[in-house]
């Protein structure tokens, strides 16, 4: 009885274990929505990690660009520019948590875009971004 | 046997009686050491509200719902997409949830009529608690800001801004 108990508690844990390190979408089904939303733009002709390098690094309007807080290697930490606070790493190589909830990548994309562009960003942006994140080594 | 049960359950309920006890003690002069002759307790409320915990950590330190009185909440919240420069915009259902949690929580001091105080380094008993604050720690680029409590505020990310707790950076 007591080994029955037992048993069937770790097999709870370790179920539970399971489910928090799941993630609800990869870097890689996040990838493939925006080149559904992309592809009925017409003219698209799929995703360039190089010129997600550059919208990465271009500083457009007010000074600012992806990389004034992720920093110019999206590997390492980042610190926001307004209150210091830490940043941890945008590339998925080296922040397994990165693109793994659409929900939230959305919402980062909406504020931050709106931030650096004065604008929401096109498919094609965040998906040629995305795919030069995915290029980033640890 | 009979005897050895009641013998027990004396010793077991004499044992609660005097845990409860010392929690009582402890409790009392935990509140005592953080009593700063102000309002604030120096802690979070018994139950913190998770997407609160999550959303207003995410750029800065989630500033407590006591500092500010409800309807500066109330105006911080409708203005979400120009939050001090950012856009810091939430979907409805959770903007309403953080709302809810922040109204419930607000100070309950008495406050100027007319528009509401948006940030918290303006009120009178933030500026009253730092008004012994030397000059050259506000000059350390350490100290990003006025906002920046965590700089100080070691246990700040904790809810906690008791005094014991500050440790000015060098």
């Amino acid at each position: 009885m007591l080994r029955t108990i037992f048993s069937f508690g770790l097999a709870i844990g370790f179920c539970s274990l399971a489910v928090n390190t799941a993630y609800a979408e990869t870097p890689g089904d996040i990838l493939a929505a925006l080149k559904i939303e992309a592809s009925s733009t017409p003219g698209f002709q799929g995703f360039s990690a190089a010129r997600g390098k550059s919208f990465y690094r271009n500083k457009e309007k007010h000074d600012l660009s992806c990389s004034s807080c992720h920093t110019d290697n999206p590997a390492a930490e980042g610190k926001h520019a307004e209150t210091g606070k830490l940043i941890k790493p945008f590339a998925p190589a080296a922040n397994p948590e990165r693109f793994t909830d659409m929900k939230k990548v959305n919402k980062w994309f909406r504020r931050n875009c709106n931030d650096v562009l004065d604008r929401e960003c096109t498919a094609q942006e965040k998906g040629d971004l995305l795919t030069y994140l995915l290029t980033v080594t640890k | 046997m009979m005897i050895n049960t009641r013998k027990f359950s004396r010793a077991l309920a004499m044992g609660v009686m005097v845990m409860v006890a010392m929690m009582y003690v402890a409790h009392v002069s935990n509140a005592r050491a953080d009593d700063d002759d102000d309002e604030d307790t120096g802690h979070r409320p018994a139950i913190v509200d998770a997407k609160w915990a999550s959303e207003c950590s995410a750029c800065h330190v989630a500033y407590p719902a006591r500092y500010l009185p409800a309807d500066s909440w109330r105006a911080i919240m409708a203005g979400l997409d120009k939050h001090f420069g950012s856009n810091a915009s939430l979907d409805p259902a959770t903007a309403r949830e953080i709302t809810a949690y922040l109204e419930k929580n607000a100070s309950t001091r008495r406050h100027h009529a007319g528009k509401p105080v948006l940030r918290i380094t303006e009120t009178r008993w933030w500026r009253s608690e730092h008004r012994e604050i030397a000059a050259r720690h506000w000059k350390n680029p350490k100290v990003k800001s006025r906002a920046d409590c965590e700089a100080c505020h070691t246990t700040a990310d904790k809810g906690d801004f008791s005094e014991r707790h500050v440790k000015f950076p060098r």
